[in-house]
């Protein structure tokens, strides 16, 4: 029992008028309490201030939205304040750098993307031991992405994509958003032997827009972005990049029908200095998972293109582990060098 | 036109009912603080306000969040005036005039036409959002890397003929702003390029610390010598808070012609609206007939590019509520906020849900005048503000200023950035040389570089497509041209003239 639930078991113990005289006995007792039982019993009572989500990426974008959305939901069930603070800087590196050395408390954690594990082979002078620094929480939610092209390219499918591109050097390039990306078609032009060149764009919306205006032929896009040039004829879908074809879209293959082995799935989840107290990182986890579990909440990131995923502590553990790996295998396989 | 007046119609429908019409308010106030105060931008303060926008209807939370931004357009000009301190990129220009109308003690007049000119601007491109929405956002896809790129070198070279002075200089600072530019991470190979190993200047040096030191603490440093000036400043203070009739007789066309240069570039995607308020002072500098005025508190100096900025605004909502297109970081948020409402943005929005975006534009009227009613009543407030003795006022403003720099990223980084180009701005004043060549060749370096790499990409390295797009050589002659009548030599001597005289 906290300091808190005393004081009002008292409070409720101790009905009457003459309140002056109690209160001051009641505040003795309370402060009692708290010497009594503050210090072993701390984090049943997590949090007691309100929670930061520290988000690598600038306000407004998707991430950014994101992290906005859940620390709304998680306010109600913490009974504290979740706020969301942008650190942007060097792909992530400044949020992540920052959350490693915060107070292992549980008050400060990163809103952690594809982006951050691959800090180590985008960002030269990243340290790649402060990941180990990182204790992650839970998944937020994972997706797959759309390989988009310009109406006018005559390739239709991945299939058709791979042949063409042999076909035609040059013909085909990229409009990559990020560092990301960049290892994703590198990993596609790895496993199935074409040169697609990459030419990069600041962010997701400018080179989605370089496709729709004919000007290069590929990207990748979320769901909720590609839609509506599908629609009007200015793009289509070449294929899913999940593993498997997406329920949504039955007609349209997965890359790795063609190319075996390829995936590539962008994700978020919460994460907290290494060393924060287990009960905080449970607390949070769980908070995360009855805020991602509300119908509303379902259907908002539906709108996102995306279905929420909570793992909790040890999943997500195995999965940010397995996930570094993974994409410092790609770099190598493709000579993504780190800068 | 029959669809155009039921559009209207519809629109007023929905953004005059009375929730529509607080919120409205509540934003444009909203956006008229955070204008003000350098830091704070309209992105930080939507971002920060988006999930309260679930729990209102998509319209409410549209108008409102437009409302914050075009308010913040308003508002970042006021401390521009008052203290040399744009609060954004598009206020810079009005550091230029409206500060000197301030010194000259006509803070009030300056601040009145710079309210006036922004409504003027707002209603007409509030019309031709209405009336050309569709067609125009066909232009922004048109545009490609080429475009953008020879775009920009017109953009640098009509800073030569922003600059007072010598013409050497302003070319000098435009070279230190693109060199300035180009610290942080390479676009192409992602290396990091003349940060000194810190990882804050990765992503570059931002440009509000930079705008805080060159324009405010720089200009602080140089009045604080001559106190003497500022007490003659405060005799002649509040000589009249209304323009007068030659304000209006100057002004009044210049903000005509700004609010057309600031349309037509606010529908560009990326560089279109920060280069409105830089052109619209180029061009109102080269069609006058006392060119060697501005820079001293000319009127149109400050009606045409407030005028420019705000209509760059207002139009830049043109690509996004089209095609679903963000043409910045704020339109961006917009996307981002109608997404949560349920809307997917896109070509589709306009047909399918015509009450909301006809609803929106014409809100955006509806705040523009609520904007000046806000405002009005306030510059005697600030006008006010600028009369407290400035050993008290310098106090402020660093104080200001030192939040500013450090709200941007909550880093003391920026702090010290925006105090190092403080003491480099005021070697700048020292040397005669102006700061906003440098601002822009700060803004578009990046921009100009990227376009052009980029361009070159695609082209397999064959540069030849600069000159051969239409829209490209267009612009790259329209440069050569400007470069061409600077450097010629009686335009020369008139500039060494104007040069003497102001010494």
């Amino acid at each position: 029992m906290s300091a808190d639930s005393n004081k009002q078991a008292i409070s409720a113990a101790m009905p009457g008028p003459d309140r002056m005289r109690r209160r001051l006995l009641l505040s003795s007792l309370a402060l009692g309490a708290a010497f009594a039982f503050g210090s072993t019993k701390a984090f049943a009572a997590f949090p007691e201030k309100p929670v930061r989500i520290v988000v690598p990426l600038a306000a407004g974008g998707p991430t950014d939205v994101l992290a906005r959305l859940i620390a709304e939901a998680m306010t109600p069930i913490l009974g504290q304040q979740v706020i969301v603070e942008n650190r942007t800087g060097a792909s992530g590196q400044i949020a992540v750098d920052y959350v490693s050395r915060a107070d292992a408390d549980g008050y400060t954690i990163l809103m952690a993307t594809l982006g951050t594990v691959i800090l180590p082979q985008t960002n030269a002078g990243f340290d790649a031991a402060t990941l180990d620094k990182l204790q992650p929480i839970s998944k937020i939610e994972g997706r797959a992405v759309y390989l988009t092209a310009a109406a006018s390219l005559p390739a239709n499918n991945i299939a058709e994509l791979i042949a063409y591109a042999k076909a035609n050097p040059g013909k085909v390039k990229y409009a990559a958003q990020g560092a990301s990306d960049i290892l994703g078609i590198g990993q596609l032009n790895k496993l199935a032997g074409t040169d697609i060149p990459v030419v990069r764009y600041q962010g997701g919306a400018p080179a989605l827009q370089a496709v729709v205006a004919d000007q290069v032929q590929l990207t990748i896009a979320t769901p909720g972005a590609a839609a509506p040039f599908v629609t009007s004829g200015q793009l289509k879908i070449i294929a899913v990049t999940s593993p498997q074809r997406l329920p949504d879209l039955p007609d349209v293959p997965a890359i790795a029908e063609a190319v075996p082995g390829y995936e590539f799935i962008s994700w978020t989840g919460l994460a907290a200095p290494a060393g924060t107290p287990k009960e905080a990182i449970d607390r949070i986890a769980a908070a995360l998972k009855e805020a991602l579990a509300a119908p509303a909440m379902i259907d908002r990131l539906k709108q996102f293109g995306t279905t929420p995923s909570p793992d909790g502590p040890e999943a997500f553990t195995a999965f940010f582990q397995a996930e570094i790996k993974r994409w410092a295998e790609v770099a190598k396989a493709v000579g993504f060098t780190p800068q | 036109m029959d669809a155009f007046l039921s559009n209207l119609s519809l629109g007023l429908a929905t953004a005059a009912q009375p929730f529509n019409l607080l919120m409205c308010f509540v934003g444009a106030l909203l956006g008229t603080f955070v204008g003000v105060l350098p830091g704070i931008g309209p992105l930080a303060t939507m971002a920060i306000l988006l999930p309260i926008t679930f729990y209102l209807p998509p319209d409410s939370a549209l108008i409102m969040l437009a409302g914050i931004y075009y308010g913040a357009q308003y508002g970042g000009s006021t401390t521009a005036i008052l203290a040399r301190l744009p609060g954004e990129t598009s206020s810079i220009v009005s550091t230029l005039d409206g500060y000197q109308m301030a010194m000259k003690g006509r803070a009030g007049p300056a601040l009145a036409v710079a309210a006036l000119a922004s409504f003027f601007a707002g209603t007409v491109a509030t019309l031709i959002v209405a009336l050309f929405a569709p067609a125009l956002a066909k232009v922004a896809l048109y545009f490609t890397d080429y475009d953008y790129f020879s775009l920009m070198v017109l953009g640098l070279v009509g800073a030569v003929v922003m600059a007072r002075g010598s013409v050497v200089k302003a070319i000098a600072m435009i070279f230190v702003g693109i060199l300035l530019g180009s610290v942080g991470t390479d676009v192409n190979t992602g290396i990091g390029r003349h940060t000194l190993g810190f990882p804050e200047l990765l992503d570059g040096i931002n440009f509000v610390p930079i705008a805080i030191g060159l324009f405010g603490l720089a200009d602080l440093m140089a009045n604080l010598e001559k106190p003497r000036e500022q007490a003659k400043l405060k005799s002649t203070g509040l000589r009249a808070l209304w323009p007068d009739r030659n304000d209006f007789r100057k002004g009044g066309p210049a903000a005509v012609r700004g609010t057309l240069v600031g349309s037509a570039l606010g529908i560009l995607p990326g560089g279109g609206a920060v280069l409105a308020s830089f052109a619209s002072y180029a061009v109102e500098r080269r069609i006058s007939s006392h060119p060697e005025k501005f820079g001293t508190g000319v009127v149109e100096g400050l009606a045409g590019p407030e005028a420019a900025n705000n209509a760059g605004a207002q139009t830049s909502f043109i690509p996004m509520l089209t095609l679903g297109l963000p043409s910045n970081a704020v339109m961006a948020l917009m996307i981002g906020a109608m997404m949560l409402q349920g809307i997917t943005p896109g070509p589709q929005v306009m047909t399918e849900r015509p009450a909301l975006v006809w609803g929106m534009i014409v809100s955006m009227w509806i705040g523009n005048l609520m904007l000046v009613v806000i405002n009005l009543p306030l510059i005697g407030l600030w006008v006010q503000l600028v009369r407290v003795r400035y050993e008290y006022l310098f106090v402020m403003i660093i104080v200001f200023c030192c939040i500013g720099a450090f709200g941007i990223n909550n880093s003391v980084f920026d702090v010290f950035v925006a105090v190092a180009f403080g003491v480099f701005g005021y070697v700048l004043i020292k040397l005669d040389c102006e700061p906003a060549p440098l601002a822009l060749g700060l803004i578009l370096g990046p921009m100009m570089e990227e376009n052009l790499r980029r361009g070159m990409q695609l082209s397999d390295g064959d540069p030849s497509v600069f000159f051969t797009r239409p829209l490209s050589l267009t612009f790259l002659l329209v440069a050569a041209a400007l470069l061409l009548a600077v450097a010629a030599p009686a335009i020369r001597r008139e500039r060494k003239e104007v040069f003497n005289e102001a010494d």
